[in-house]
């Protein structure tokens, strides 16, 4: 139980919900509430939606919380229905995505296209040329590759997970994230000399 | 360099920024940086990578968690939980321990168990045969106006006369009340529209 374990893993705090102890469902929001709201800020890209959609997402899974396999990782099935509202969102948007699940006749990958005049959370901030810059190289990125990124470095998901959470051989998600670095290097290359 | 077709150093220097590497590979990494500039820049450019875009993190708010568990529904498996039984066994508990007093104070009327039951139940008694006895004597009580009236105005008919010349006189006089009343009405909200004016 928890309280004997100074780090108790997510099956034990889902378990100890499950027991009556609403607090522990509240250990597992802080400890994913950073990544999740991140990712969904990344793929949404409203901040205020994002954690609208959080908020939306916890209390799916607080609802389903019974039908949760402790075999598998807890991020994995959180991302996972995350993704699936953060679609569901776009879609309800009406923003025109290009082939979002697979790949264009020449061979290339979707283009996430994502505009939006809503105001950037980087304005405010010191950075904000950079920011614009890493908005916009992410946004450029194919979707497949997009998707991939934006777990890794957003939702903080290791390739394991990602690899359970899209259904993915380990292979193909290394490959995959490799590419994706390799185009925001190029994108961002003027930031990344000192 | 051939991206296209990456070597393990290269895949290598992708790999590193996320841990994903062995501390053997690490050792071979290093080396092969040591020995190439090129290697050693994209290294360099790919940890500059990893910076920028976790310093491009949003903040949560600080509500953030609390909003989430005000807004916490009532799970269904919450209802199937022995906790949310409690309440309804408490219940259950309560009106069974009413039922089996009363059910020990009808006992009592057969065979008193103790005085304190015995007088109880005698209280009981006397209150149930007063009631009994007031709802009795008010049936009574109307039963006979209603037949004094009855044989008053059998009797002839100008009592009959002047009992329904007595009703159309109250109807007469209630609705010369209620005229009067709407007539008040009028002239006060006419007055007020004129003294606005």
């Amino acid at each position: 139980m928890p309280s004997e374990n100074p780090t108790p893993t997510d099956a034990e705090l889902v378990a100890g919900t499950l027991s009556g102890r609403e607090d522990y469902f509240g250990d597992l929001v802080n400890r994913y509430k950073g990544p999740l709201v991140n990712y969904l800020f990344r793929m949404v890209r409203q901040p205020d939606e994002a954690h609208d959609l959080a908020q939306e997402v916890f209390i799916k899974i607080y609802r389903a919380l019974d039908r949760y396999d402790p075999q598998y990782k807890f991020s994995t099935w959180l991302f996972r229905i995350a993704q699936n509202a953060a679609i569901d969102r776009i879609r309800k948007r009406r923003i025109q995505v290009v082939s979002m699940d697979r790949p264009n006749d020449d061979g290339g990958d979707g283009v996430w296209e994502f505009p939006s005049d809503e105001p950037d959370p980087y304005r405010d901030s010191r950075n904000r040329e950079r920011g614009d810059a890493i908005q916009q190289a992410i946004d450029a990125l194919p979707w497949e590759y997009r998707e991939l990124i934006v777990m890794r470095h957003y939702g903080e998901l290791s390739y394991e997970e990602i690899a359970r959470a899209k259904d993915m051989p380990l292979g193909t998600v290394k490959n995959k994230l490799f590419r994706g670095r390799q185009m925001l290097k190029k994108s961002l290359a003027q930031y990344l000399t000192d | 360099m051939d991206w296209n077709d990456p070597s393990t150093i290269d895949e290598w220097l992708y790999l590193e920024p996320d841990g994903e590497l062995t501390s053997a590979e690490l050792r071979e990494l290093d080396a092969a940086a040591a020995a190439s500039p090129e290697t050693a820049r994209t290294r360099q450019e790919l940890a500059r990578l990893s910076e920028i875009l976790d310093a491009s993190k949003i903040a949560v708010r600080p509500s953030f968690e609390a909003e989430v568990l005000a807004s916490l529904p009532p799970a269904p498996w919450s209802a199937r939980h022995p906790r949310s039984w409690w309440g309804a066994a408490a219940v259950l508990a309560v009106f069974g321990g009413a039922a089996a007093l009363l059910a020990g104070m009808s006992a009592a009327q057969l065979q008193p168990a103790s005085p304190f039951l015995a007088a109880m139940a005698a209280i009981g008694d006397l209150l149930a045969s007063s009631v009994a006895a007031g709802a009795g004597l008010i049936g009574a009580s109307w039963r006979g106006i209603g037949l004094a009236v009855g044989d008053w105005l059998g009797e002839s008919i100008p009592n009959a006369v002047a009992f329904g010349v007595f009703v159309v006189g109250v109807n007469l006089i209630l609705l010369r009340l209620l005229r009067r009343r709407s007539r008040f009405e009028v002239v006060a909200s006419e007055s007020k529209s004129t003294s606005i004016e």
